[in-house]
């Protein structure tokens, strides 16, 4: 699991020791560029993956996730690679950005110690619940899975939009 | 008089289907024509593995120390690519602006470096150097904004121990 470093007055300490403001990101920024949203943002190789790219996991659609700021989102079953990680290597490897829980959290529903159903640290690497398909960005059901994820983050009461529609449309 | 109409309709039928097939055999040739002058056709999908540029969008969304740090490494790297030879920094910061000068950019760059399979002669040997140079930048330019928190760094290893049960807490 990753989390967020912040520091009082919106800033953000990464993991190179600087200090960065926010602005209006309340969470983190990730190596996409973006700022990251708990539970929807993913790390993934960058040997494998763009940013931006959706990661689609119906195991997840309808799952009730209780959000850091205390808002719940009713998960809309896609994620969206925003960062990368040091120890994420592989297509099938990714690490769920889950805010200010950590992975011991028992509000972190995707934790170790959160509630079975959508757990994701679990032992059992293969589980059909983790069975993914992958949204590459600029292809034709991109703007669609994109639009489903906002729509969610918009449901649970969160003034945030995930990310922007691609500026290449259906450009390769 | 019935049997001139239908020898008449049987020549009519006859010559059309005659002419559709000469259209076919034509449209058939310019089709073999096409990819003979061509040579061998390379199929390129950019929006999947391996990544030897970063889409527009990608770099569009990057912080500006990322897209300062990338532009220099791709101007150092593309000037290698044999249809990039004209570009220059002013070139690569204008197609940095606009997506569809960022794609061609991309566009040459795939071609180049998917025409070069794999080989073992020198030439194609620094070909491929130069385009792990270029993915190797795309990533170093990701990995300066990984966002890490401290106490899971090492995120492996903390997994690994859980997995393993050797995390009780």
């Amino acid at each position: 699991m990753q989390g967020s470093g912040t520091l009082s007055g919106n800033r953000l300490l990464t993991y190179q020791g600087k200090v960065e403001n926010l602005g209006s990101c309340k969470t983190a920024f990730g190596a996409s560029g973006a700022c990251l949203t708990p539970f929807i943002s993913v790390a993934a190789d960058p040997r494998f993956y763009s940013m931006g790219d959706i990661i689609e996991m119906p195991s997840m659609k309808g799952k009730k996730i209780t959000m850091p700021d205390g808002s719940v989102l009713t998960h809309p079953g896609y994620f969206i690679v925003q960062d990368t990680g040091g120890a994420i290597k592989g297509a099938n490897r990714f690490d769920f950005f889950t805010g200010s829980f950590s992975l011991k959290s028992s509000l972190n529903s995707f934790g170790a110690n959160g509630f079975h159903d959508p757990q994701m640290a679990s032992k059992d690497q293969c589980s059909m619940k983790k069975q993914f398909d992958v949204v590459r960005r600029s292809t034709a059901d991109y703007e669609q899975s994109l639009a489903i994820i906002n729509a969610a983050i918009q449901d649970s009461g969160m003034k945030i939009q995930v990310a922007a529609s691609d500026q290449q449309g259906g450009l390769k | 008089m019935r049997s001139l109409r239908i020898k008449l309709f049987c020549i009519l039928f006859l010559n059309l289907g005659l002419t559709f097939s000469a259209l076919a055999d034509k449209t058939n040739q310019n089709l073999a024509n096409k990819n003979l002058a061509s040579g061998r056709e390379i199929v390129m999908d950019m929006s999947a593995p391996p990544f030897w540029m970063s889409s527009y969008d990608e770099f569009n969304d990057l912080q500006p120390p990322q897209k300062e740090f990338y532009l220099k490494k791709l101007e150092d790297a593309l000037l290698q690519v044999p249809a990039l030879k004209e570009l220059n920094a002013k070139k690569l910061k204008d197609a940095s602006d606009w997506y569809v000068d960022w794609g061609s950019l991309r566009k040459k760059v795939y071609a180049f470096c998917l025409e070069l399979g794999e080989g073992a002669n020198a030439e194609k040997k620094a070909g491929q150097k130069i385009c792990d140079t270029l993915a190797d930048s795309r990533i170093q330019t990701l990995e300066m904004h990984e966002n890490k928190k401290q106490e899971n760094r090492d995120s492996s290893t903390a997994e690994d121990a859980f997995e393993n049960g050797e995390d009780e807490d």
